[in-house]
């Protein structure tokens, strides 16, 4: 099975303000095929988060609009489903989970309810059934006594459980796909790694695509099929695992991969890429990455770098990307 | 050993709960004993809860310990009269986590800057605005900086306001409390190799506190990693990252995600929870969490035995 399940195409978010329209998401591409675990990487305000917002459609005017580009499901443009069509795929093929899970599971609410909602709702089960259903759901997240902790509230549990909470109720209905907006973010190490363990085991269980957000390239390395790179509102690189960590083709991913501190290395000083994340509202012509960027020449400065393909499922938007390749091939 | 700047003896501290008529400790820091030595860099790791930050506040005597004592070069700083310790403070400073919510948002960035100035009786207004020009050139912000607002500058900007006010009365110690936790990759790169360059340049000797491995790993000499207020292990880079010997520090060390496509390893996958430090297992506190426990592990608890000159573990198991 090689075919995609969810194709972002072009997709535009903007926010308006005071201050100007902010791009946050400018012409995104990227694309989860079924059962993958696509790994979308960036530094804060890269517009990562609001590219999956948008993809639900949960981006509301009048401050943020979704002004260009296709978002197909299976196929089907979610821009242009009317919002009663879209509540059914809310939470049913498509669900999200998010950094926070306190903040994203209602303190007033048992937990079983929490999870019950979504299989009445969706999957038309009674209460008695899905509350069967919660208790399973729990089991299989890794819950002990699931049948006690079902009729618990979030704040008697801890991160992780709310976590494995929000796993539960984002997998109830066996979505097609599954976002993970920075899931491990707010737990500790040893957590982090229960959790991120889970989640593989749920996807090789119920073959979930998930797209994973993150700004730690140690979870993509390790848990992703794929990924995609962005700045400043734009997916700079997208491809394989593999070829993206060993052959980064744009500067940016190269910088990043180089600037953090690893634990198989010893090195005393780190590289770092100068400067610093222009603003949204004040983004430079051309490539966006211009300023900060070795490899920048004239052109860089005045043309946006067009999508170029490295390899059958590697793109990348720069200018240089053949030079880039060079050197880290002296580099090896 | 006489090169220790920083030397703990039994350290503790125990914040009260009150629930109805019981009082129940939260014992965030139980019992810690280290050194530090001058011009080293010192790392605290742990998970959240372990007390690393509470250590940090001991030993600047922002709180007052339980019990046990903070020496500063051989000095006792519990038994320091305050205008004594007011003195002393010129001497150690602090960098925290969130650099915005420690930079007050009404004062300019000058102000900020010049406040330790002012506080230890630099009058001369003169003489400040040479001090804080010249620390902002340290540490790499612009001159026009100075007359801005901290809400102006960006997360790692903010970090070096925070850095040039710790650095401008010129301490010899400074404690780093997750100071790179919350920038991106690519500023954290850029603040991290500040302070190593500054480190040289002002001889400093310093505290890290962090819960990133990796970046624990690339910036202290000696380590000591910390599970709910004890020191499980403790010894120099190499010997905890190349031989951990306690279970808590291998299980520490293998989850963290190595961001190299090509390295599989083996993961110790800990079970169940952090437990609450207001009611930690009895014995060595990890044993509900240990995946090499033995029967007396919640009996008695484990001292610091050295495996290797300079490497203390906290289990009695570390061989097994």
């Amino acid at each position: 099975m090689a075919e995609k399940i969810l194709e972002i195409r072009e997709l535009e978010t903007h926010f308006f303000s005071s201050r100007g329209v902010a791009k946050a998401v400018d012409k995104v591409s990227y694309s989860l095929k079924r059962g993958e675990i696509l790994g979308v990487v960036g530094e804060s305000g890269c517009g990562k988060s609001v590219t999956a917002l948008s993809v639900l459609r949960l981006i509301k005017p009048p401050g943020g609009k979704i002004v260009g580009g296709e978002i197909l499901l299976d196929g089907v443009d979610l821009l242009k489903l009317p919002e009663r069509e879209m509540r059914k795929v809310r939470g049913n093929r498509i669900s999200m989970i998010f950094q926070e899970p306190m903040t994203s599971l209602n303190p007033l609410f048992t937990v079983g309810d929490q999870i019950m909602e979504p299989l009445m709702q969706h999957r038309g089960l009674s209460k008695k059934e899905a509350k069967e259903e919660a208790v399973r759901m729990l089991a299989a997240v890794g819950i002990p006594s699931p049948e006690k902790r079902v009729n618990d509230y979030p704040n008697s549990m801890s991160g992780g459980m709310r976590q494995r909470v929000m796993i539960a109720m984002a997998l109830s209905c066996n979505p097609e796909v599954l976002i993970a907006d920075e899931p491990t973010t707010a737990l500790d190490v040893t957590i982090q790694a229960q959790i991120l363990e889970l989640m593989k085991k749920m996807r090789d269980e119920l073959g979930t695509a998930i797209i994973m957000i993150t700004h730690d390239l140690g979870v993509v390395a390790e848990m992703c099929d794929r990924t995609a790179v962005m700045y400043c509102g734009s997916a700079v690189e997208e491809g394989p695992v593999h070829e993206v960590f060993k052959a980064p083709s744009h500067p940016y991913t190269r910088g990043l991969m180089m600037s953090i501190p690893k634990l198989t290395e010893e090195s005393d000083r780190l590289y770092n890429i100068k400067g610093s994340v222009p603003s949204l509202f004040h983004l430079p012509e051309g490539c966006r990455f211009a300023d900060r960027c070795e490899f920048c020449t004239e052109k860089c400065k005045k043309e946006t770098p067009p999508v170029e393909y490295v390899g059958p499922n590697h793109t990348v938007k720069c200018h240089h990307w053949r030079t880039l390749e060079r050197f880290s091939d002296e580099r090896r | 050993m006489t090169d220790a700047l920083i030397r703990v003896e039994h350290l503790k501290k125990y914040f009260p709960q009150k629930e109805g008529f019981q009082t129940n400790y939260v014992k965030a820091v139980d019992d810690l004993s280290f050194t530090i030595r001058k011009g080293e860099t010192f790392g605290l790791v742990g998970e959240s809860g372990c007390g690393k930050s509470t250590t940090g506040r001991l030993l600047l005597d922002l709180i007052h310990p339980t019990e046990g004592e903070v020496y500063f070069e051989g000095e006792k700083i519990s038994a320091m009269k305050p205008r004594e310790l007011m003195r002393l403070r010129r001497h150690m400073q602090i960098i925290f986590q969130d650099p915005f919510a420690s930079l007050n948002p009404k004062l300019k960035v000058r102000r900020i800057i010049e406040e330790p100035l002012r506080f230890h009786g630099i009058k001369n207004r003169k003489t400040r605005d040479e001090l804080v020009r010249d620390i902002l050139n340290v540490v790499g912000l612009p001159e026009a900086a100075l007359e801005r607002y901290p809400h102006e500058f960006s997360g790692g900007q903010q970090q070096r306001i925070g850095i040039a006010r710790a650095l401008i009365l010129r301490p010899d110690f400074i404690v780093c409390d997750e100071a790179v936790s919350a920038l991106d990759v690519s500023v954290q790169a850029q603040v991290l190799n500040l302070l190593s360059g500054l480190k040289d340049e002002f001889r400093l000797t310093y505290l890290f506190i962090s819960h990133n491995l990796s970046v624990i790993k690339h910036i202290c000499d000696r380590i000591a990693v910390m599970y709910l207020g004890k020191i499980v292990e403790i010894g120099d880079r190499e010997m905890i990252f190349k031989n951990p010997c306690h279970p808590y520090t291998k299980a520490l060390i293998s989850a963290i995600p190595i961001p190299d496509p090509d390295e599989r390893r083996s993961r110790i996958l800990l079970e169940g929870d952090i437990p609450s430090p207001l009611n930690p297992p009895s014995g060595c506190r990890f044993h509900t969490r240990c995946p090499s426990c033995k029967e007396d592990c919640g009996g008695h608890e484990p001292e610091l035995l050295e495996v290797e000159p300079g490497h203390f573990v906290a289990c009695p198991y570390w061989n097994a």
